[in-house]
């Protein structure tokens, strides 16, 4: 049975993380390797990454890495009130806001705030994924890997799905080399 | 079209949720706007400009929000939880296979594999955003800033936002107003 204290661990984490996540999970990313990986030490910076890559070839929101981040510490109870805590206090935020929604006059100030968030957004994207490439690569493949991937993504319409697929061939054909 | 029950939201959106591999917004907006036509183009944008500047993400808000609009609070459930339910549940299956084969050398070696490819899409979605603030140098040095406070700092991700979000719309408003 799932020891409550970490229960209640990943609740308080997951729980201040939920209004803090502008924009969506992956600019939190950063903040949850650190968390799982170095202040709880409850995995290895690889496995965190293998779990983000696990969860991105589920289809739907990629909130769901929470879900198998808190199963594999916690178990299914773990899953539950790890994505629970993860959605439902900006849930309840956004609730709040749609009811009292009169969208006209909210244009300006959607639009203000938009552009006032872009910047921080781009920076703790970057971050993130400088944090999850290090976590990643153990060595000049994984880069490479990471660095051409970057490259396809930027130059075309590829569906991710296939650079995942790629990736997870190439993987392989570099563990046999 | 008549305005959807709660019903009808959790099926929509639960097929949204099955269809969104690697992002769901192109998927709802297509659902939304295309096929159901229960939002037109101008309002879907609007929403989710809203949904965008609210913590959370992007396409979960969107189906709160929309859920809110049509069958109040049970359809802000019913439209979030039909986004979510099967992607848990796969999700889960698939963390159980991992901890059943996940010893296997080949295993993590496709993973890890993976892995570096989703670091390289969230660069890609990173530097993307970062060329459309192309030109504007102060977003550019915000953003710089946000990153190295974040990874280099280890400032929390609250601190980051309390601090150069006010900054930007001080920004935004001076450079308005010279422009303007």
């Amino acid at each position: 049975m799932a020891d409550p204290q970490v229960l209640w661990t990943l609740a308080v984490f997951f729980g201040r993380l939920s209004l803090q996540a502008f924009g969506g999970v992956n600019v939190a990313l950063g903040s949850m390797q650190r968390f799982f990986v170095v202040e709880q030490q409850w995995l290895g910076a690889a496995e965190f990454a293998e779990l983000f890559a696990l969860a991105q070839t589920a289809p739907g929101p990629n909130v769901i890495v929470v879900t198998l981040l808190g199963w594999r510490v916690a178990g299914l109870a773990g899953a539950l009130v790890s994505t629970l805590a993860m959605l439902l206090p900006a849930a309840l935020l956004v609730y709040l806001c749609a009811c009292t929604l009169v969208r006209g006059r909210q244009q300006q100030l959607v639009k203000a705030l938009l552009a006032a968030l872009t910047p921080a957004t781009v920076g703790l994207l970057l971050a993130s994924g400088a944090i999850l490439a290090r976590s990643s690569n153990h060595g000049l493949s994984g880069w490479v890997l990471t660095l051409v991937t970057a490259v396809v993504a930027l130059s075309c319409r590829a569906h991710p799905l296939w650079l995942i697929a790629a990736g997870g061939l190439a993987g392989l054909l570099a563990g046999h080399a | 079209m008549a305005a959807p029950d709660a019903g009808m939201l959790f099926v929509q959106f639960a097929k949204v949720g099955l269809s969104g591999f690697g992002g769901c917004l192109p998927w709802a907006q297509r659902a939304l706007v295309e096929q159901l036509r229960w939002l037109d183009q101008k309002t879907f944008t609007e929403l989710l400009g809203i949904a965008q500047v609210l913590p959370g993400p992007n396409v979960c808000n969107l189906a709160l929000i929309v859920g809110t609009q049509f069958a109040g609070w049970r359809g802000a459930a019913a439209a979030l939880g039909g986004l979510l339910f099967a992607p848990c549940l796969i999700v889960l299956a698939l963390g159980a296979a991992y901890a059943h084969f996940g010893h296997q050398p080949q295993v993590h070696a496709a993973l890890s594999g993976m892995a570096s490819v989703g670091a390289g899409l969230l660069l890609a979605s990173a530097l993307s955003l970062l060329r459309g603030l192309s030109g504007r140098w102060a977003d550019v040095l915000l953003a710089m800033a946000a990153c190295s406070a974040l990874g280099v700092l280890g400032w929390s991700l609250w601190l980051v936002l309390a601090v150069l979000v006010p900054a930007a719309l001080a920004l935004h408003a001076y450079t308005g107003r010279r422009d303007g």
